[in-house]
């Protein structure tokens, strides 16, 4: 008795939430509102019809909002402050907000506080799963420092985006480091695990040099290289780090601080890799290929040894070399270990530090429009819409785990696009603390070829998760920084980095490290570093400091 | 004093007013509407944006708004550790453009008058011209391609002659890079800039030509003692013209064959201006180079200018 009367509690609850959904507006009008993304080549993943696909119009009936979308094909930056600078805006935009402090992050900060950007704090109560996008997966300095950076006086003009939830298991794990071709290392009988330190990586790379293999066109290999614009040569670097850090500044022997810039391990980084390219043993284009020449030369395993992220090896090669050449699989090397002892590996706090984010213009009429179609997709609703598409159409509930239709993944995995088109992942990019990965695990009997071997890469290089305040964030009250940002605003260490790995020897590549080290110093640099030291000295709690 | 002036059969009475005799003649006025127009749009309008130089500019101020800072971006801009290098590198690049490539198609519009086949001189012609017509963006992936140190068609060539012979990256070798951008300017424009030689020589009387050959004269004396002074007046002005563009030494062609280690040689200040204008934002800094450039580009006209009216006859005004 006891039991049925549950039972009938249950279909009457039941019942009157299916009232409720029944009984949810649906709208028959519908309000086009302008969407940037702010990300170079972001438009690649775009469906072919950005209004009219089938999540599109999913979004538009529950919210009465259709988001017409654009992207760029130029630096981050430079739309940024021509969008600002002229005046002409969408009603929405999403941008990298790394930091506040510089590039990106930056612009848009300097635009909100020259009031370009909607203040939603007077409304932000109106949309709880905006609100919660504040509470749940932003680091606290992040939080404090940038989202809520003091010169917005309590004004809130930035939502983070594609942050995870508070569970670990919904961080991103982006699985950096060097992948080697498996039958070049067969070959050469190299167990790739054993590939943990900056000499044997290089020891491996002369060999494959000697060794005369070739790529899938015929040609020789080359021994290493990257993507597009030199994207990741850090990779092949990593071994010189000096452990887990959260900030690019460290403290030296006597107590002084530095970034590590000033220090030897960037003369040892750029010695290493002016070696490597000097020797042959790197790609010397790597550092201006083309988006096309980067993934023109994965597309014929070109280079024996890449380095970059593991989605991007995989979501590149899937399509292309894996299905000429299944023989060329590109495994990881190593990782690496750093001088501490420890490996490569990523480096997380609780919550993500800089993100991407959503700002509303100022100027534009859809503010509520853009808010409410945001709260929505933010919702359960919209989150399971977003990554699964329609329930019954696309995907079916079993035991709380939406699971794609059989016949939809199979058609999926063999050609992504298919997904994108109807719309389903794309608006994945307007939601933050995520928490697929934790509330929907994927069973491993439903994961594609190209999950299982995403998981086997990320599991060498487990996430390490600190719960710190990074000391970097210690140098945002310095009061002469606008002028040492604009003294130093023209001096580009990266560009100077790069042209000193074609120097003509290594004195020479010193030498352009230590002038540009000089003209950091001419702009006032120590004034930072003093700044930062006395900041760390006055701080009341150390060890929620890291360095 | 009134004083009838004929022109062409036709009195223009100086006594009219200058608005009488605009509406007289309202229709030859009305043909120069539309250049009018484009300037006053394109070229005089714009011109109050070089007061951000002066401003520290502000997004929601605009320009006019933002608050004045005197001449702080110039002070910047010189004491930028980067000045000299940059200036440096602009006038040697446009120099090195100047003196290789300004007399390439004074050369070859000599030699294709001197062309008797008109097929072939109409072939010629237009293959040259192609080039003109082909974007920077589209040379340099050519470029890219037939120089690549993986599989490019050069490198190929050299193997294949001496399989010993390394690649060499051509285009990240700095001792290239003067050279590729030298020849790849010249490969590109020389037909284009050959046309206003051309058209100039059409307008030397044949007869000089005759009266030559009566007196024995060869194809190469013809050539250097009438058709060359025949153009001086036109090589004179292009040279002037090309001189007050010397800190312009070409942005696309130069930004996109940039490579890290030709940094140091290649950073001129068209690709100067975009980096820390446009990419980071220093609007006000870009503005107060670029004004930098115009000035001395101004100056270097006017004194060209002077010193060839003095010295040929030769000048724009």
């Amino acid at each position: 008795m006891r039991k049925l009367s549950l039972f009938l509690v249950l279909v009457m609850l039941l019942g009157f939430s299916a009232g409720v959904v029944a009984e949810q507006k649906e709208y028959t009008e519908f309000t086009e509102v302008t969407f940037l993304s702010c990300w170079n080549g972001g438009g690649g993943g775009f469906p072919q019809d950005v209004m009219g696909n089938v999540i599109a119009k999913e979004i538009a009936k529950k919210t009465g909002v259709i988001v017409n979308m654009e992207s760029i094909v130029t630096s981050e930056t430079e739309r940024l402050n021509t969008m600002f600078a002229s005046g002409v805006m969408p009603d929405f935009v999403n941008a990298p907000y790394w930091s506040s402090t510089g590039g990106e992050g930056f612009v848009i900060r300097k635009a909100a506080v020259e009031g370009m950007i909607y203040d939603i704090a007077p409304v932000l109560d109106q949309y709880p799963n905006i609100k919660r996008l504040f509470e749940v997966g932003i680091a606290k300095d992040y939080k404090e420092f940038d989202v809520f950076n003091p010169e917005y006086e309590g004004k809130i003009y930035v939502i983070p985006q594609q942050t995870p939830s508070n569970d670990p298991a919904d961080i991103t794990n982006w699985a950096y480091g060097v992948f080697g071709r498996k039958d070049i290392l067969d070959a050469l009988n190299v167990d790739p695990k054993t590939i943990d330190s900056t000499e044997k990586l290089y020891d491996l790379a002369v060999q494959i040099k000697n060794g005369g293999f070739k790529d899938a066109a015929g040609k020789d290999v080359i021994p290493m290289g990257t993507s597009h614009n030199g994207w990741n040569y850090w990779g092949f670097l990593d071994g010189f780090n000096d452990g887990y850090h959260l900030s690019g500044y460290r403290m030296q022997e006597d107590g002084s601080i530095v970034s590590t810039f000033f220090m030897q391990q960037t003369i040892d980084q750029v010695l290493f890799m002016r070696k490597l390219v000097s020797e042959g043993l790197m790609d010397v284009e790597a550092f201006s290929n083309t988006d096309t020449m980067g993934k023109e030369k994965m597309a014929i395993g070109k280079c024996a040894l890449f380095s970059f992220h593991a989605p991007y090896l995989v979501d590149t090669m899937r399509d292309t070399l894996y299905k000429t050449n299944p023989e060329m699989e590109y495994v990881r090397v190593g990782p690496l270990k750093m001088t501490d002892g420890n490996i490569v590996t990523a480096v997380e706090k609780v919550g993500r530090t800089g993100s991407p984010v959503n700002f509303i213009a100022e100027s534009s009429p859809h503010k509520e429009e853009v808010l409410r179609f945001l709260d929505f997709i933010n919702s359960d609703e919209g989150r399971l819409l977003a990554r699964y598409g329609i329930e019954g159409e696309h995907y079916d509930m079993i035991d709380g785990i939406p699971t794609v239709k059989p016949e939809l993944r199979e058609a999926w995995a063999e050609d992504s696009s298919l997904r994108k088109n109807l719309g389903i992942g794309v608006y994945e990019g307007f939601i933050g603390a995520y928490d697929y990965d934790s509330k929907y695990p994927v069973p491993d009997d439903q994961k594609t070829q190209w999950d299982k071997m995403l998981d086997a890469l990320r599991a060498d290089v487990p996430i390490v998760q600190f719960d710190k305040v990074s000391v970097g964030f210690l140098e945002r009250g310095y009061p002469g920084m606008e002028e040492f940002r604009d003294l130093s605003s023209t001096i580009d260490a990266e560009a100077e980095r790069r042209r000193a790995f074609f120097a003509a020897t290594d004195e020479d590549a010193i030498k352009i490290i230590e002038d540009t080290r000089q003209r950091y110093m001419d702009a006032g640099q120590q004034g930072v570093f003093d700044y930062v030291k006395e900041q760390y000295e006055a701080y009341p709690n150390k060890d929620e400091l890291m360095f | 004093m009134t004083k009838a002036l004929t022109l062409k059969g036709r009195d223009y009475d100086t006594k009219m007013s200058l608005g009488a005799r605009m509406w007289k003649y309202r229709a030859f006025y009305f043909f120069l509407l539309p250049a009018i127009i484009w300037y006053a749009i394109f070229c005089y309008y714009p011109m109050y944006g070089v007061l951000i130089a002066f401003k520290n500019f502000k997004f929601n101020l605009g320009i006019l708004g933002s608050d004045w800072v005197g001449l702080r971006y110039f002070r910047n801009f010189l004491g930028d550790p980067y000045f000299w290098t940059i200036v440096k590198n602009t006038l040697v690049i446009s120099l090195l453009k100047l003196f290789c490539g300004f007399p390439a198609p004074i050369i070859l519009a000599l030699f294709l008058n001197e062309v008797r086949n008109v097929r072939y001189k109409k072939l010629v012609q237009t293959l040259s011209y192609l080039p003109h017509f082909v974007s920077w963006v589209v040379v340099v992936a050519l470029l890219t391609k037939l120089l690549s140190p993986n599989n490019g068609a050069i490198n190929e060539l050299r193997q294949a002659i001496n399989p010993n012979a390394s690649s060499v990256f051509y285009l990240g070798e700095p001792g290239w890079f003067y050279p590729i951008i030298v020849l790849s300017d010249i490969w590109k424009n020389v037909g284009w800039g050959s046309i206003i030689y051309l058209a100039a020589l059409t307008a030397i009387d044949p007869e000089q030509y005759e009266a030559a050959e009566l007196d024995g004269a060869n194809r190469w004396q013809k050539m250097g003692h009438i058709t060359l002074p025949g153009i001086y007046p036109t090589i004179g002005i292009l040279m002037i013209l090309s001189l007050s563009g010397i800190l312009n030494a070409g942005f696309d062609q130069i930004y996109l064959l940039q490579k890290p280690s030709t940094l140091h040689l290649s950073e001129v200040l068209d690709t100067y201006v975009l980096k820390r204008g446009l990419q980071q934002g220093h609007y006000s800094y870009s503005t107060a180079v670029g004004i930098f450039r115009s000035v001395i580009s101004m100056v270097l006209i006017v004194t060209v200018n002077g010193i060839s009216r003095r010295t040929s006859e030769v000048s724009l005004w």
